[in-house]
């Protein structure tokens, strides 16, 4: 017989007979292996905290979501995007599954070119490029969606200067019936500013409109908005090829969908009310088949899906530091994970599972993270399992957007691993070290010494 | 002369006809040997003549006059009055009625045996020939021909002592009795009943088809020992009154109606002794009204034959006969077998996969469930992931199925013929046996052509009875209605408009299939269980400079300076092709929504266009990166006549030579733009798997069309950019 493992005492009251109104009293069912991969076998081997990335999981994703879209329309491109995580190896496994790049800076397309992505599947995205990053994109051929018309005037401008035809679409804003409206990027749908900036694309006769652009949101929980997104996007496809007799290549619908990660304050888990690919991908398909663009002129559907992509297949584990009991006497456990590797942590209620087996027994808890910051907070409360210094955890659906919003702050940034195909572990980012950090710094000679 | 020209080619044609030939040289051939007997010539030359000029000023189909249909038919009158009757002027006249009489009575034949898709072989010749002798008897001024008695003297008179000299050598030459018979009979075809003409008429057939010569020695043969076998009093000049008869009936049914194979070459066992029973027995007959049988027996074994071919549900015998006269067995037989490797069966209307996206078969034609007896024909198609499941978690909804509530689209263009829109989908697991197709729609593509989808999700079906829908359109959603245990789309072809008709054997077009671990883009083909398939998108930039428009030029101009034009055509039987202006050469092609195929070069084999035929061969419109087309070619569109020869004798049974085309797509075709297109490829000719020859060729698509077209052998090398079209 094994020894039992200790977990502290506590004192709680007995719930016996009819459920509450919050249901049958929940037990965090630990995770100790991701595909088959045992996590405190990688936590020994890369240290703690560590986060952990499924290329099956990405792969398997993709495959759901590209099929639930070109089961439905005859055309359909996907492109990474970018900011949601560029982790080289991470950006690969889409580029292996036939993924573009969707980039927002100089920086990101730099990493899409340099990652090999050929230039003319590059989309870039985003308010801010500069004169150089678009006379770059010209020449790759990459395809610029326009955020406004100062970008529009520098375009124009550029291609006075060379034989070469920009490809351009607009990004689109509109109002599709949710909250917030994203109206800070592109041009205005509802107000007539895109109607006018595609008039000035055409009337410039440099550019070459390959496209039209929208992004409604993030994280958006109802398919409806797509449905109108789309609509109001062929509308102005079947109006270009009206006036100009010029059909479109493609519409680019953006991404924003939702990933299973409960929002803070959500009445229901994530789980139960993100839509599907599939879900999302009726809404878009049905709209655009049934809009009046031409069927032999059916655009090609770009779709750049960041979140769902990617949120499943990241996990970050790490160690328990210690408890102790706060002042209203709620139980707090401090892990060595914080905000600074979970930025996401300020909108989600995550997922965060027991490696170990534990007992059936949990505890109103605060589980903060290592940072000497009053907000670090993982999650507010939490029926937790009664963890022990040195215990390991694991949190769950972090893939998106936390390698790139990471911050180095107190602490330096962990080891990143793959696991490929097989289960086996490969660093795809090393952790950093002070020399790291101290790479990038320069001390003026007048600095470099003192004496105390 | 250019107004002669029509009929200097119907005038070698009528001759080359008798063999089935249109075959110049064949024609020029068999025209010297009717002038072996001087005034034969000169008459058979006249009938054929009056035939022509009956046929040109009665205003008949230009072609058909040019090919000698109409032609032969009269020469052999011709020739046969001459051989009868005394050369006078009188018989000139006689000549010319029986030659207009003739081509009527072929044009009435055409009629009544070509509604049955029937030939009329020498019907005419015979009828109209019977009809002079019997009439001629009351001819009193027409004297009865000596001159056969005579010939020497003749042979004389047109060339001489050298002549007589030649002709006396070819017949002291110790030939086998049979090889004897066989020339004379060869010869008295044109009732030139001697080793010479013989001779030089079996060269000609030689020259005009091997497969023809091989089969015409066989025809005789097997005619020959039959005859010894029964002991049919035998010599070789009364044989060869009839012999000629198993030389045509072989010929006819060994490889010029039927496709030349092994299995023609067997039936000629029990074909030509039938012939030999048959002609035997009518001689009998005629023998009481003195007339000859002449070619009868051929005309009645080869009819019957080939109509009695048309009442079989399937060749499970291997006679396949042709559907495309190319008026050589060689052509018939090449073209034949590479169009049953491209097409198979064939399939005139395009049908097209009823769906977007990879979808994979999950019950195929002779199915283990339900696709069986008269519904074997039929598919179920599903979606699968990669681990092969068809839906998401435990699969206990109709909605965690991968292809539940998908778009299913129309086949093809039709119209709706029945549907049924109100069944309930079942819950998963369970089945409506009572409504076993549940929802379901028929679309009419043509005649005898129907689709059927079924276990539709209710209410889904969105067009009306009667309803017009094009190719692609959406017409429904996958359900689970009917015999459907779990979401699934049935997809059957029928000839009939009923739900629960049985179906047919045909073909899906122009599809992209994983299957055993391969990848292939089909042209035709029915998709086995387990194969997953999906329809390629189409690039407009490729679709744009290969979907040939009828009437629109292509104008070229090449790296030597050539300013070169093609016109997109359509003949009277609706082929299409481009026609280069300066050479009239033909390239036959077909087209549907995602594929150009070449099917067919006529002309000159140096031209721009025949470069353009063999590169563009297979061009599909849909592609994935790093695609690969390949392709075969029929090997006389490939090799020269010289190359052939040998080939040809064993055609039949075994080809060694082979011309192979690929087609390589860019390794990174992609992105949005209007970057030009660069497709490269080869075409190798190769003998018992030996390389032997590679053409290479390329093409530049720019967004308006096709830019450049280069192609290069051993020989030559050319680039021609497109100026205009």
């Amino acid at each position: 017989m094994t020894k039992l493992t200790f977990e502290r005492p506590i004192i709680q009251r007995i719930n016996a007979g009819l459920p509450s109104k919050y249901g049958m009293a929940h037990k965090l069912e630990p995770v100790s292996h991701i595909d088959g991969v045992s996590i405190k076998s990688l936590l020994e081997s890369y240290g703690s905290p560590l986060v952990i990335i499924s290329e099956s999981t990405i792969r398997k994703t993709y495959k759901t979501a590209h099929r639930a879209f070109s089961s439905r329309y005859p055309k359909v491109q996907f492109a990474w995007s970018y900011k949601t995580n560029y982790l080289n190896a991470v950006c690969n496994v889409f580029h292996q599954e036939g993924a573009w790049a969707e980039v927002v800076s100089g920086f990101e397309y730099e990493k899409a070119i340099a990652n090999g992505v050929p230039g003319d599947l590059i989309v870039f995205n985003g308010p801010d490029k500069s004169r150089e990053d678009l006379s770059k994109a010209i020449k790759n051929g990459s395809l610029i969606h326009i955020d406004h018309f100062d970008e529009l005037y520098e375009i124009i401008s550029l291609s006075k200067e060379s034989v070469l035809r920009p490809k351009v679409a607009i990004r689109v804003n509109m109002n599709t019936g949710i909250y917030p409206q994203w109206d800070r990027f592109g041009f205005n749908y509802e107000n007539g500013e895109a109607w006018d900036a595609l008039n000035r694309i055409m009337a410039s006769k440099q550019l070459d409109l390959v496209g039209l652009h929208t992004h409604i949101g993030t994280y958006i929980m109802t398919t409806e908005a797509y449905k109108v997104a789309a609509t109001k996007l062929a509308d102005l496809a079947v109006r270009i090829e009206k006036k100009f007799g010029q059909a479109l290549q493609y519409l680019d619908l953006g991404g924003g969908f939702a990933s299973k990660n409960t929002l803070r304050g959500a009445y229901y888990p994530g789980t139960d009310t993100a839509p599907s690919f599939d879900d999302f991908a009726e809404a878009i398909t049905s709209a655009l088949m049934s809009s009046e663009i031409k069927p032999d002129h059916l655009p090609l559907l770009i779709l750049e899906t960041g979140r769902a992509m990617i949120d499943d297949a990241g996990y970050l584990a790490g160690t328990v530091i210690a408890n102790k009991r706060l002042a209203d006497g709620r139980r707090a456990t401090i892990i060595d994970a914080g905000v600074n590797l979970l930025f996401t942590a300020f909108w989600y209620e995550h997922d965060i599972r027991p490696v170990e087996p534990v007992s059936e027994q949990s505890e109103d808890t605060t589980i903060y993270g290592p940072l000497c910051m009053n907000i670090d907070v993982i999650r507010g409360n939490i029926m937790f399992p009664l963890l022990k210094k040195g215990d390991h955890y694991v949190i769950r659906r972090v893939g998106a957007y936390n390698n790139t919003q990471w911050l180095q702050f107190i602490n330096m940034r962990p080891n990143v691993v793959v696991l490929d195909g097989k289960g086996k572990p490969h660093l795809i980012r090393k952790a950093e070290t002070l020399e790291t950090i101290n790479s990038q710094e320069i001390t003026p000679d007048h600095l470099a010494k003192f004496d105390l | 002369m250019k107004r002669l020209e029509w009929f200097i080619e119907a005038l070698l044609n009528s001759y080359a006809q008798v063999f089935f030939s249109n075959n110049k040289w064949f024609g020029t051939i068999l025209m010297a040997v009717t002038f072996v007997d001087f005034y034969v010539g000169m008459y058979g030359f006249f009938a054929v003549s009056t035939a022509l000029l009956t046929g040109h000023f009665l205003g008949l189909y230009e072609p058909n006059v040019r090919q000698g249909y109409y032609g032969f038919n009269s020469l052999l009158v011709g020739v046969g009055l001459s051989i009868y009757f005394e050369p006078r002027p009188l018989l000139l006249v006689l000549v010319v009625f029986s030659g207009m009489l003739t081509v009527f009575v072929a044009l009435a034949f055409e009629g009544i045996l070509g509604k049955y898709g029937l030939p009329f072989l020498s019907i005419p010749f015979i009828l109209v020939f019977w009809t002079l002798r019997l009439a001629t008897r009351q001819f009193e001024a027409l004297g009865l021909s000596e001159r056969g008695v005579y010939f020497l003297n003749e042979l004389y008179l047109l060339g001489g002592k050298n002549l007589v000299d030649m002709y006396e050598w070819w017949n002291q030459i110790p030939f086998h009795t049979s090889i004897k018979a066989y020339f004379l009979s060869i010869g008295a075809i044109f009732f030139q009943q001697n080793i010479f003409s013989g001779f030089f008429a079996a060269l000609g057939l030689l020259i005009y088809s091997r497969i023809g010569f091989t089969l015409s020695l066989l025809g005789f043969y097997i005619a020959y020992l039959f005859y010894i076998a029964l002991g049919i009093p035998f010599s070789e000049i009364s044989y060869s009154y009839i012999g000629f008869n198993y030389i045509l009936t072989a010929i006819a049914l060994g490889g010029y109606f039927i496709i030349p194979n092994r299995n023609t070459y067997l039936s000629l066992l029990f074909i030509i002794p039938i012939t030999a029973i048959i002609g035997i027995s009518l001689q009998q007959v005629f023998d009481k009204l003195y007339l000859p049988v002449y070619s009868f027996p051929f005309n009645i074994t080869v009819l019957l034959f080939l109509y009695g071919l048309k009442f079989r549900v399937d060749n499970r015998i291997g006679l396949s006969t042709i559907f495309w006269q190319q008026q050589s067995p060689e052509k018939n037989l090449y073209n034949f077998v590479n169009y049953q490797e491209r097409f198979g069966n064939g399939s005139p209307i395009p049908i097209y996969l009823p769906f977007f996206g990879e979808w994979s078969v999950t019950q195929g034609h002779n199915g283990a469930f339900t696709h069986k007896d008269d519904w074997k024909h039929a598919w179920d198609f599903e979606i699968r992931d990669d681990q092969g499941k068809t839906f998401r978690d435990e699969g206990d909804f109709a909605s965690d199925y991968f292809c539940f509530d998908k778009n299913v689209l129309a086949p093809a263009d039709g119209v709706v013929e029945v549907l049924v829109n109100d069944i309930e989908d079942n819950t998963v697991g369970t089945r409506n046996l009572d409504k076993n197709w549940g929802n379901t729609v028929v679309i009419k593509h043509s005649e005898f052509l129907y689709s059927k989808l079924s276990h539709l999700k209710k209410g889904s079906i969105l067009p009306k009875i009667g309803d017009k829908v094009s190719k692609g359109e959406i017409i429904a959603k996958v359900g689970n209605s009917g015999n459907s245990a779990f979401p699934h789309l049935h997809f059957q072809l029928q000839a009939t408009p009923f739900i629960g008709s049985k179906t047919i054997d045909y073909p899906i077009s122009d599809f992209w299939m994983r299957y055993a671990g391969t990848e292939s883009l089909e042209a035709v083909g029915i998709p086995p269980l387990d194969a997953v398939v999906s329809s390629l998108t189409t690039n407009m930039q490729l679709k744009k400079a290969f979907s040939f428009v009828i009437g629109n030029q292509f104008h070229w101009e090449t790296n030597k300076g050539e300013a070169v034009v093609w016109e997109v055509k359509r003949d009277y039987w609706l082929n299409t092709y481009l026609e280069c202006q300066a050479t009239g050469s033909k390239a036959f092609y077909k087209l549907d929504e995602g594929t150009l195929h070449f099917i067919h070069f006529t002309g000159d084999r140096e031209s721009l266009l025949y470069f353009f035929f063999l590169s563009a061969y297979k061009v599909s419109f849909g592609y994935s990166n790093r695609l690969r087309l390949q392709d075969t070619f029929a090997i006389n569109m490939v090799f020269q006549p010289n190359r052939l020869f040998v080939q040809d004798l064993f055609a039949p049974f075994y080809r060694y030579l082979k011309g192979e085309y690929t087609l390589n797509y860019p390794e990174k075709a992609r992105g949005i733009g209007f970057q030009p297109i660069q497709l490269d490829g080869k075409i190798t000719k190769s003998a018992f798997g030996q390389e032997m020859e590679t053409s290479r060729f390329q093409f530049l698509i720019a967004a308006n069309g096709l830019q450049s077209f280069e192609f290069k052998n051993r020989h030559s090398q050319i680039k021609a950019t497109c100026t205009a079209d």
